[in-house]
């Protein structure tokens, strides 16, 4: 998107516009520095603090790896995150598929419901599942009500609930990019391999779906590297017996105060969500396409 | 035909599920009761008025004011001048720029925050809104790049360059030739840092204090006392607050799409 800016501008113009080019150059140079002081800096002193507090060393990694409740976190991060993304695809494609042949005012609709939960904050979502699934909760009374239980369950705090919670949070993520990569897949290609004798089913899986396997992967690399660094969900609705890497680096942090022990496990949950965005980065060939939808 | 409308039924619920818990916090927050039953049996608006009467949220919201409006200017101007800079400035390996750019959007927000807490402590910063303007900042400049590097790649270069050959210099180039092209981008990249702003929990926690608390930090601290309807309401102006935010951009999206659309026809 971004190398495309200049092409077609004839050669000659291209030579002019060099010393332009330059005087644009310098730009940068502002929103770099701020952004090496306030960004690149502190993320660098996160990387040392975790090999220097409280001594010089890996003592810090050496307690993750130990395999007490540290490493255990991490490891639960990791599966929520994939389950998550799991979740968020198989919920994600019906909606995309659909979404992808809307027109109008029904389009707009269907869109709406995707956008407007992306800018609600997270905070009062997660305390609208907290009344959900609490005790005496809608979700509990209901069930109830249908004569599907006959005591309440103890929804929370709970696994099930940070799920449905993170889920709700993600999908739009997801549906995004596979919307992007659906509208443009060319419907005439299903309607051809019909003519040649494949049935519906057939001509979906074998024409259509590998059609839309670059939507799938930019959607399951941006929702799992996103899923990594979840802390409102899991700390309001999941609690102790739930916990993520991020509710564990401000719990190490804020209450604890064991800023070494924070600061490699903030490192730890960099570098996978660094290779991540390489990957995402990788799958889409730039940074922003397939979120045009949600800006 | 069968499978359609099932398919089609079974996306319709699963956009239900999206929208669900505005469906509940909405009519919680218009509740006649203390406790949080749903549907209400009955009726009021003593909650918004148990919120008026406590000073705290009234607080909180000037906080995240004091601190969202700044935030967005920033992330406007350094947004800006990074998308022109990597666009028109034909860097190489603009791709990979820009990646890094965008990053601190995608990156854990706690990462940030334990990095930048020590940071802002010596810098004698720390529990001031100065600290939250700078943290939130950094996650909105994103956000400003995005939409002005997608108005600045929208039309040819080669309209600056014929007003500088004419004789205008870069500022006037700027605000007679780029400005025009790319305000809307601009305009709908700071609403949306600040609603970025406006909602961010995790810099805030670590980056505020007693006095300059946010919104979000306020609910995140009533949330682990007492879940009673008050928050209910808090939470429905601030979604009825988002949906506004929203709406404008909306509607800047679409008048920008006709602009577009009739440059190119």
């Amino acid at each position: 998107m971004l190398k495309g800016a200049n092409t077609g501008t004839p050669a000659t113009m291209r030579k002019a516009s060099w010393s332009v080019a330059r005087l644009y150059r310098w730009m940068l140079l502002a929103p770099a520095l701020f952004l090496a002081a306030f960004f690149v800096f502190p993320i660098i002193r996160v990387v040392l603090r975790s090999f220097s507090d409280p001594a010089w060393g890996v003592q810090n990694y050496e307690r993750i790896m130990a395999g007490g409740p540290y490493l255990q976190v991490l490891l639960a991060t990791i599966q929520t995150a994939a389950t998550v993304t799991a979740l968020c695809l198989l919920l994600a494609y019906p909606v995309a598929y659909v979404m992808s042949r809307l027109t109008g005012s029904l389009l707009q609709i269907a869109a709406a419901c995707v956008i407007i939960p992306l800018w609600t904050s997270a905070v009062i979502r997660s305390y609208a599942w907290m009344v959900v699934f609490q005790r005496k909760g809608i979700l509990n009374e209901a069930l109830i009500g249908a004569g599907v239980l006959d005591d309440a369950i103890r929804f929370l705090p709970g696994s099930f609930a940070v799920h449905v919670g993170m889920v709700h949070i993600m999908l739009p993520f997801m549906i995004l990019p596979l919307l992007a990569n659906m509208r443009a897949i060319d419907r005439s290609l299903l309607r051809a391999a019909e003519i040649m004798g494949a049935n519906p089913l057939v001509a979906f899986a074998k024409v259509y779906f590998p059609l839309s396997m670059p939507g799938v992967s930019a959607g399951v690399a941006l929702v799992f590297m996103m899923s990594l660094g979840f802390f409102i969900t899991p700390a309001l609705l999941g609690g102790p017996q739930h916990l993520m890497a991020a509710v564990l680096i401000e719990q190490q942090a804020n209450v604890i105060l064991d800023w070494g022990l924070a600061s490699s496990l903030a490192t730890v949950l960099l570098v996978v969500t660094g290779a991540m965005y390489v990957l995402y980065m990788r799958l889409t060939g730039n940074a922003t396409g397939n979120l045009k939808g949600a800006l | 035909m069968w499978g359609r409308a099932l398919l089609a039924g079974l996306a319709g619920l699963i956009l239900l599920y999206l929208i669900l818990p505005m469906l509940v916090v909405v009519p919680l927050s218009f509740s006649g009761q203390s406790y949080l039953s749903f549907p209400p049996q009955s009726w009021s608006l003593k909650w918004y008025g148990t919120m008026a009467d406590n000073p705290l949220w009234l607080e909180a919201t000037i906080n995240s004011l004091l601190i969202g409006i700044p935030t967005a200017l920033i992330s406007v101007a350094f947004g800006t001048l990074a998308a022109l800079g990597i666009v028109r400035g034909n860097i190489p390996r603009a791709g990979l720029i820009s990646a890094a750019m965008v990053a601190p959007m995608m990156m854990p927000h706690v990462i940030l925050a334990i990095g930048l807490y020590p940071v802002m402590l010596e810098l004698g910063l720390l529990r001031t809104h100065v600290a939250a303007i700078i943290g939130h900042s950094v996650i909105g400049i994103p956000l400003v790049f995005i939409t002005v590097s997608a108005a600045v790649t929208g039309y040819n270069g080669a309209l600056e360059l014929a007003a500088m050959t004419m004789g205008a210099n870069p500022w006037q180039t700027f605000w007679k030739v780029t400005f025009p092209m790319i305000r809307v981008g601009m305009l709908i990249g700071g609403i949306l840092a600040f609603a970025t702003s406006f909602d961010e929990l995790m810099l805030s926690l670590f980056l505020t204090g007693a006095a300059t608390r946010t919104l979000p930090r306020l609910i995140w601290e009533q949330l682990a006392d007492y879940l009673t309807p008050t928050i209910a309401a808090v939470a429905t102006l601030v979604f009825v607050f988002t949906l506004v935010l929203l709406a404008i951009v909306s509607l800047l999206q679409i008048r920008r799409g006709r602009a577009m659309a009739g440059q190119h026809g």
